[in-house]
């Protein structure tokens, strides 16, 4: 059927080379000619489009009839499907740090503001709220609470697991966090963090440096060193911005770490007093250290993701990578 | 911030050749992220004068001419195009591997030696914006207010985001006269100055400064930081060099003409310095305090104005000065009157609220307070007394009324950091020094009038030995900690269980309250590479375990591995038009009052709407498609839910 149709109406068919034969007519026979062949072109090309749709059907129902349909037997080869990696990372920071004893907890992601920021030693009016663009919701301010927001951090979980279990204390808190910011290549709204609290007697900045290291070198599959430098955040003091060692250069500098040796990592520091005392923590008794790092650019670091988009846009050509 | 390494001499003595990435190394461990360093000289590399011997006709293109020039010890040839190159001239010659800007405009290219139609090169004849100098003459200088300038900067320097927009800075001004040229994309002519060929341009333009680019956010918690004099002070204690504390030279008259101060909101104003100074002339500055201003990133206006903003680039401590004939008996610190009005110096009409702090005459607002002056009051070129202020605001005020206005300006970057109230002081002085160093014939008019209430005792803290050794985790001798907090001059006193310290002003208005900003001090200053990591040694357990968090990693293996469905990442919200597309009603939905498109408007009571457009977005490339989604859905309880 359709070997026929090329015949007479494909590229080299016979009406096609009777309709680029119009052109050298005079103007009266190409309006007649050209009328009637257009007419014959467009009741062909209907007819056959019917007749082929017709043998179709007919085939399709010849081939049910005559086919058992087993409703119990799993497609043929079935691909496996694709965990998000961000889901992949998570679970496996969470196993690393399940085995050195933190638990795994949960925050909100609609938070008070009190949570997000106050009771992490950022009053109103403090300068570091301008790092922290936040989505506001429409609500009822609360008395004491404030305002509803989107937690820009998982910090407010610090304060809620201190309220909730005491000391001493071992967590982790992977989650979502959002930003109030235009998104591009690298910043994203909406980006995933890991909350880090160790609170105990005697605990120091040489175990924070010990237990990152620890963490960094299973999780790299790779020998990690890690770097403090100076931080600024409100709720911890000292506070600290914690940089890994290369994974391409080992340290020498490469073009990955901007030559320096180093990569930027999180920030951390020690658990700041008024934090501990907002938890319920007396700051005499115990001490300890938080940190927060990026697990979304963690992932963009480890499968070497240039755009951060890439993980919410939900295009299964992406997924299907992982 | 822009911090000048030749600046930073003025304050701390330090070796010649200082390394100043190793510097900038040192800050960025001990004290604050520096994100750039930007060695002026640099830019000229490969950059000298020459002398055009001879100039002849290209044999393949009318626009160009060959000419022989003299770079020193050898005679190249370059091929240029510029219409006003003669025989004879002096021109600036970018040689090869120099980094120069096509016709000034665009990205940094590096030089190579080429032929031009046939025609071999040897590097290029610039014009001033080719290499970074732009004619200013032509431009007229100390006019524009806002005006930015390019920044002869090497490419392969970032620009941080947050600073780009804070940036400008310009070739050094003493270049002027170095040349003349009557367009930008003219051959530069140094003729009139008759250097010797192969001079490099760098000690002909008298570009030998090292710029520190520091990253703001990372000084965000230090007002003592924002100013050369702070930063000298921290190389001095890292370096261990000495350092040179200010002392203004200047003579003020105990006698004489007073400011009629009135401090009404005293709250929002704790302490305020004002001085007359009588027959200035208003008029450009002198290149040295031009070329430090362009330098560190501020425009330059005139001598008066740039006087205040070297203050504030020096001390931290932002100044403003009045054109004292505008000002109607005498200065009144107060909060604004619901809806009075003033016309900022950026010449726009700004609608005041009670909550801001205005610095009035007896008839009108002439300042917003801390946030920017009023047009009303501007020095201009006919102004000849002037009264300066130097004051300290409250931080919170500062910073809400900028915010209510969405005027952020390099006082209020200060401001809002909470300064110490004895800088007010020092600064009025040094800012005295300095205008009687450029108008010698001004006439300091009478004693600093000096109001406020602020607290004058010293801040004390208590210091734990034992507190330090287990907060650090390194065993550090009481004497090398006492040593670490003289240097960054707190007074320590030894103590039975540790020390007595005493926070010096500058460092006691918010920076460091507590035992642990101490610590903080001394765990930088000892090294923060210096701890080495260890782990703590705790009662083995098994964590909490939190079914749910497990569960979940349970059914993804679920989802994926056994079924072959693909896991897929929704942002928490939509737009209305998506969840009335699933039949969904508004009902029970949170709201944002601040959304970034109108598809993001609501938080997800359900995922489906997304995972709907997910099967529209990927029919394009997948006949089958299988996709789900674990993620957290928010409803409207109509209450706060505080507890979990
Ligand atoms: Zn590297």
């Amino acid at each position: 059927m359709q070997n026929l149709e090329t015949e007479i109406l494909g590229r080299k068919g016979k009406l096609t080379l009777i309709l680029r034969g119009i052109k050298d007519l005079s103007d009266e026979e190409k309006r007649t000619v050209g009328q009637l062949s257009n007419k014959v072109k467009t009741s062909l090309e209907k007819e056959f489009e019917h007749k082929i749709k017709e043998l179709e059907n007919t085939s399709i129902e010849k081939e049910l009839g005559k086919t058992f349909f087993d409703t119990t037997i799993p497609g043929k080869t079935r691909q496996l499907g694709h965990i998000h990696p961000l889901s992949q990372v998570q679970e496996e920071v969470e196993r690393i740090f399940s085995q050195m004893g933190f638990a795994v907890m949960d925050g909100p992601e609609v938070e008070s503001e009190y949570y997000n920021f106050e009771g992490l030693n950022i009053p109103k009016d403090h300068p570091a709220r301008d790092m922290q663009d936040t989505f506001f919701i429409q609500s009822k301010e609360d008395q004491s609470h404030g305002k509803l927001v989107l937690r820009t951090h998982t910090s407010p979980a610090q304060i809620r697991t201190m309220e909730k279990y005491g000391a001493p204390l071992r967590i982790i808190v992977p989650g979502r966090v959002f930003r109030y910011e235009a998104t591009d290549a690298s910043h994203d709204a909406t980006f995933y963090q890991v909350e880090g609290l160790l609170i105990d007697k005697d605990i120091s900045l040489s175990h924070l440096k010990g237990v990152m290291a620890q963490f960094l070198t299973r999780l790299f599959g790779q020998p990690v060193k890690v770097r403090f430098r100076p931080g600024y955040f409100p709720f911890v003091e000292p506070g600290l911005e914690v940089d890994f060692s290369c994974l391409l250069c080992e340290g020498k500098g490469c073009r990955v770490c901007k030559h320096s040796g180093w990569m930027e990592f999180m920030g951390a520091g020690m658990v700041h007093e008024n934090v501990l005392k907002a938890g319920g923590i007396n700051p005499k008794e115990y001490q300890g250290w938080a940190f927060g790092f990026g697990l979304t650019r963690l992932v963009m670091m480890r499968y070497k993701i240039d755009d951060i988009r890439l993980l919410t846009n939900s295009d299964l050509r992406f997924i299907k990578q992982f | 911030m822009l911090v000048s390494l030749n600046w930073l001499k003025d304050f701390v003595e330090l070796p010649k050749n200082v390394d100043g990435k190793s510097l900038a190394h040192d800050l960025t461990l001990k004290t604050a992220e520096v994100d750039n360093v930007i060695d002026e000289g640099k830019i000229y590399e490969k950059m000298v004068v020459g002398h055009v011997l001879e100039l002849h006709k290209h044999p393949h293109a009318d626009k160009f001419k060959i000419a022989k020039v003299s770079i020193g010890k050898e005679t190249v040839q370059i091929v240029c195009g510029g219409e006003n190159l003669k025989e004879g001239m002096y021109v600036a010659v970018s040689l090869p591997g120099a980094k120069v800007k096509w016709h000034g405009e665009g990205e940094y290219v590096t030089l190579e030696e080429t032929k031009i139609r046939g025609e071999k090169s040897y590097g290029m004849i610039c014009a001033g914006n080719e290499i970074g100098i732009e004619d200013m003459r032509a431009h007229g200088e100390a006019t524009g207010r806002a005006r930015r300038e390019r920044v002869p900067r090497d490419r392969s320097l970032q620009i941080n985001r947050a600073q780009r927009d804070e940036q400008s800075g310009s070739a050094s001004c003493e270049t002027k006269r170095a040349y003349q040229t009557t367009s930008a994309r003219d051959i530069m002519d140094l003729s009139s100055i008759k250097q010797a060929p192969g001079t490099p341009l760098q000690s002909l333009f008298g570009k030998n400064d090292i710029i520190f680019e520091f990253d703001n956010k990372s000084l965000t918690h230090r007002p003592d930081l924002w100013g050369h004099y702070g930063i000298a002070r921290e190389i001095a204690a890292i370096t261990k060099s000495k350092f040179k504390p200010i002392s203004p030279k200047v003579k003020i008259p105990s006698t004489g003409e007073k400011i009629g101060l009135k401090i009404e909101a005293e709250d929002l104003c704790p302490r305020y310095c004002g001085l007359i100074i009588n027959n200035i002339k208003v008029e450009e500055s002198p290149d040295w305090l031009k070329t430090r201003l362009k330098a560190t990133g501020h425009g330059t206006h005139n001598n008066i104005v740039d006087v205040t903003n070297y203050i504030l680039a020096e001390l931290g401590q932002p100044m403003h000065a009045f054109d004292k004939s505008y000002i109607k008996k005498g200065i009144v610190v107060r909060r604004a009157k619901k809806g009075e009005k003033i016309t900022s110096l950026d010449n726009k009409e700004r609608i005041l609220s009670e909550e801001m702090l205005v610095i009035a005459d007896h008839e009108k607002p002439v300042a917003i307070a801390g946030v920017m002056g009023g047009e009303n009051s501007e020095i201009n070129k006919n102004t000849t007394s002037i009264i300066l202020e130097s004051a300290n605001f409250s931080a919170s005020s500062v910073r809400r009324a900028s915010t209510k206005l969405g005027l952020r300006t390099e006082s209020v970057q200060r401001f809002e950091k909470a300064l110490d109230p004895n800088l007010a002081e020092l600064a009025i002085k040094r800012a005295a020094e300095l205008i009687l160093k450029i108008c010698p014939k001004a006439v300091i008019a009478g004693p600093i009038t000096d109001k406020g209430k602020f607290n004058k005792k010293p801040l004390k803290i208590n210091l734990n030995y034992k507190t330090i050794i287990s907060k650090i985790g390194v065993e550090i001798s009481k004497k090398e900690i006492m040593e670490i907090l003289k240097s960054l001059e707190f007074k320590v006193l030894q103590k039975a269980q540790g020390f007595t310290v005493e926070i010096p002003s500058f460092r006691a208005t918010k920076d460091v309250l507590f035992e642990d900003d101490l610590i903080e001090e001394i765990a930088r200053m000892f090294g923060y590479e210096k701890i080495p990591p260890s782990l703590p040694t705790l009662p083995t357990k098994l964590p909490m375990e939190n079914t749910e968090r497990f569960k979940k990693h349970r059914a993804r293996e679920f989802m994926s591995y056994g079924l072959g469905f693909d896991e897929i990442y929704n942002y928490s919200f939509y737009g209305k038009k998506d969840f009335e597309k699933c039949l969904m009603t508004e009902k029970s939905h949170l709201k944002l009052l601040n959304s970034l498109s109108e598809e993001q408007t609501h938080l997800a009571t359900s995922l489906i709407p997304n995972l709907l457009k997910n099967l529209e977005s990927n029919t394009k490339y997948f006949d089958e498609i299988r996709l789900y989604e674990i993620g957290r859905t928010y409803k409207d309880t109509g209450t706060l839910i505080l507890k979990i």
